[in-house]
């Protein structure tokens, strides 16, 4: 019996079994001959399955037709979830679908798990997990919320859970179990996403509480805080959890996750800091990803150290595009890459029309 | 010139301190706006003529190269990531189409006899005689799109005989004063009546200030900019808005032959890197899908042709971005053909051969839709939903079909129509937006003084 494409990529994500670039093509194959809309995209820029010499020639699919077309590799019937965008780019109306197959979340679940070994619990087993973010059964259509529930699985004790109910996020809830952990000298870790913890910061700061959670314990907040009315600096964000939680600068990592990929880029700090090096917070990549910071127009690499936008390879992308161009503008540096924002509206138009407008005028 | 994130100009010899060295403050704006609203009686006891002679000796100053106009076009140039050489194009346009000639013309246009301005004159229509008064005091936000444009504002004030404060647009602040001031050298007695500031969206103290004193608003800018305004405004301030709209090519298969036709395309999407109202977004072609191609990869040619002389200059990545997009959009969509034909390559222009059912409009910067289209009644049912947002069209065809097809845009609302080549320079006399702003501006007072006949005698 020969291997599958989801075999392959599953050694290769676990293993490190073969290199990059022929995983690289192995699954470009798959989701070119399964999927005509990105067959399609291929076929305007002249690449196809025998022609691909280098892994950078796969062609990036924008963030935005996830919203607009059905980027499945699957037939239709055998998604087995399905997640949708948070809509911060277009609005609440404008979310995006991503599916998933049964492979393609088992292969999610294999990058997720070897990602979080390396870059958050490195020094660590299983720890009280908390997170700050509804459970996988309260928010089915949340990717956020099934990651987090994996990394429960894999690196959770019985205490851990899910701290955000149908009221919003369970203070009391969350400020027991931190005072228990505590009195056992259990180190915990809080995860959620950024503007979770900004705005669980902020009460607590208001009310003058603060906590010294064990040693070890650390937090992992996702994303930004894309078009949220709370615009605070990593470093305010850093600041905050050192006051209120008592955390270590060391132990604080940021992780950027869209609905687009199925692996996570985590920044450096915890890896850095349990190996005894200086972190300096830029993005990794795990080795089944590749980041490029590019040129939209031409889809050139720009030169480290410029703005760019940034464009995702993820090989544990098995049912959708591997290669995602966001919206997110980068910068490329010798050890990681640096997330700077969204790439904003052109607001110096005078009197002539933009394509938004006509696209919100017709909609 | 320009205080801490805010320009301005008023005329040195004003009477009016200029703002401390802190920038502009509420009180500051609206202390200008009665000061000048002050000075309208004064302006408006020249005569017309002698602003008309001002306006022209103005446009002229710049129409010549000079170190002003060279500090300027590259402070322009900097400022909105256009290159210098369209810059300077976009000046010496604006420039020649407002001469003394051309003003005049407009006036005469909306106005009748513009001496109508410095008292009543005979109307034989009337059989009496007309006056037009504009207003006490114009107040002008304008865009960033065009340099030099916003000395429209400026122009149309003054012809009005009013008074007016323009607030630059933070994108551009630098045309405007120049402009200002150049207008005060040629006559101090003109142009000490036109005031330029310069703030940013944040300050609705200031912009509060600003609108206060006005009874005469003109406005550029997109939909959200001029709902807002709209809201801002006092119940008796008339308004002149001139928000978003869009242009268009029809090329008929009935066209007299025309060598120079691709060439004319493209230096219409050229100009001024589309970001005019008056720039084609489409160009709709009655051809089939391989005869339209062969038009396209004409206009790339001559786009890249174009680009030599008048490069596109900086843009930011979140129009590289939308390129990008509409690249993929075209080629994601198995069920329509489309081809690319780069200007040399994507990011000196693009030329798009397309198969549309519905309007689809550019990222702008130099990029073309060209549309194969059976017929180009069809090309009007695809702009037909957008027929408040049309503003210009280019027509290629027969002496006849050319006016069957000016008909009907008319009726869909489209304000000019030209031949190709001609998109991007309308001349003074171009009703704006469909409008006649001079006339819009002014009211008018008509003395009659035919004598009704008597009433009948009752008894007769």
């Amino acid at each position: 019996m020969t291997d599958t494409p989801f075999q392959r990529l599953t050694r290769f994500i676990r293993d490190r079994e073969g290199s990059f670039d022929e995983a690289a093509a192995d699954l470009f194959r798959f989701q070119w001959e399964r999927n005509p809309a990105y067959r399609a995209l291929c076929q305007a820029r002249g690449i196809g399955p025998d022609s691909l010499t280098d892994s950078r020639q796969i062609p990036a699919v924008a963030t935005r037709f996830f919203k607009r077309t059905t980027l499945f590799a699957g037939l239709p019937g055998q998604a087995a979830a399905s997640f949708s965008t948070s809509g911060t780019s277009g609005g609440p109306s404008n979310k995006g679908r991503s599916y998933f197959s049964a492979a393609g979340l088992d292969l999610m679940e294999t990058g997720i798990v070897a990602n979080a070994r390396a870059m958050l619990f490195p020094d660590v087993e299983r720890t009280h997990i908390l997170v700050l973010a509804p459970s996988p059964q309260a928010a089915p259509e949340m990717i956020m919320a099934w990651g987090m529930d994996r990394l429960i699985r894999h690196f959770g004790t019985p205490e851990s859970g899910f701290l955000v109910g149908p009221q919003g996020l369970d203070v009391p809830g969350l400020l027991g179990k931190l005072a228990e952990f505590t009195r056992q000298d259990a180190p915990v870790t809080l995860i959620g996403a950024s503007f979770g913890f900004v705005n669980l910061l902020e009460g607590l700061a208001k009310k003058g509480f603060s906590i010294r959670l064990p040693k070890g314990s650390r937090t992992m907040d996702a994303g930004g805080y894309k078009g949220r009315s709370r615009v605070l600096t990593r470093a305010e964000l850093q600041r905050w959890l050192s006051d209120v939680f008592g955390i270590q600068p060391g132990l604080m990592v940021n992780l950027l996750g869209m609905t687009e990929l199925a692996s996570q880029l985590y920044d450096d700090t915890i890896a850095a800091t349990a190996a005894g090096k200086t972190p300096h917070g830029l993005k990794q990549n795990p080795h089944w990803t590749r980041t490029r910071v590019v040129d939209p127009a031409t889809l050139a690499d720009v030169p480290d150290g410029q703005e760019g936008v940034l464009l995702h390879l993820d090989l544990a992308n098995l049912d959708t595009p591997m290669a995602v161009l966001t919206d997110d503008v980068g910068v490329m540096h010798a050890r990681g890459f640096e997330v700077l924002g969204r790439v904003g509206a052109d607001d110096s138009r005078g009197c002539s029309l933009t394509v938004d407008e006509l696209t919100r005028g017709n909609a | 010139m320009s205080t801490t994130g805010q320009t301005f100009w008023i005329a040195p010899d004003l009477g009016f301190a200029p703002p401390e060295a802190g920038g502009l403050t509420p009180d500051w704006v609206g202390g200008l706006a009665r000061f000048m609203r002050a000075g309208k009686p004064k302006l408006a006891s020249l005569p017309v003529r002698r602003i008309l002679d001002a306006l022209d000796r103005a446009s002229r100053a710049w129409l010549a190269d000079s170190p002003r106009r060279r500090d300027v076009v590259a402070l322009i140039a900097q400022a909105t990531g256009m290159s210098q050489p369209m810059v300077t194009r976009a000046i010496v346009h604006e420039m020649e189409s407002s001469l003394g000639p051309d003003l005049e013309a407009a006036m005469v246009n909306e106005l009748g006899n513009p001496e109508c301005l410095d008292g009543f004159v005979p109307n034989p229509r009337l059989r009496g005689e007309t006056m037009a008064v504009g207003p006490e005091l114009v107040g002008g936000i304008v865009s960033a799109n065009i340099p030099a444009l916003p000395h429209l504002t400026v122009m149309r004030s003054l012809l009005t005989k009013s008074p007016c404060i323009v607030k630059t647009a933070a994108a551009e602040p630098h045309f405007l004063p120049a402009y200002a001031r150049s207008l005060f050298e040629v006559d101090p007695e003109v142009g000490r009546h036109v005031a330029v500031v310069g703030f940013g969206h944040e300050h609705a103290a200031l912009l509060e200030a600003f609108l206060e004193h006005l009874d005469f608003l003109i406005a550029y800018g997109g939909p959200e900019a001029m709902a807002a305004l709209r809201s801002r405004v006092g119940p008796g301030v008339r308004t002149l808005f001139h928000g978003h709209r869009l242009g268009f090519c029809l090329l008929a298969r009935d066209a007299p032959s025309d060598p120079g036709l691709a060439g004319n395309v493209a230096l219409d999407t050229v100009l001024f890197d589309q970001e005019a109202c008056l720039a084609p977004h489409v160009a709709f072609v009655e051809a089939d899908f391989d005869t339209a191609c062969v038009l396209a990869q004409q206009v790339a040619r001559e786009m890249d042709r174009l680009h030599d002389d008048y490069p596109l200059g900086h843009r930011p990545l979140a129009w590289k971005l939308s390129v990008r997009h509409a690249l993929d959009e075209a080629a994601m969509d198995p069920g329509r053909r489309t081809r690319v034909f780069p200007a040399g390559s994507v990011e000196r222009g693009v030329v798009l051969v397309q198969e549309l059912a519905r309007f689809e409009a550019s990222p702008l910067g130099r990029f073309l839709r060209v549309v194969p289209v059976e017929s180009l009644e069809h090309a009007l049912d695809i702009v037909r939903p957008l027929s408040g947002l049309l503003q210009n069209a280019s027509i290629a065809a027969s002496p006849d079909r050319r006016r069957t097809l000016a008909a009907a845009l008319a009726a869909l609302g489209v304000s000019r129509v030209c031949p190709p080549g001609n998109m991007g320079t309308p001349s003074m006399m171009w009703h704006h937006d469909g409008q006649g702003c001079l006339a819009a501006m002014v009211r008018f007072t008509d003395w009659e003084v035919r004598r009704s006949p008597p009433l009948p005698n009752k008894n007769s």
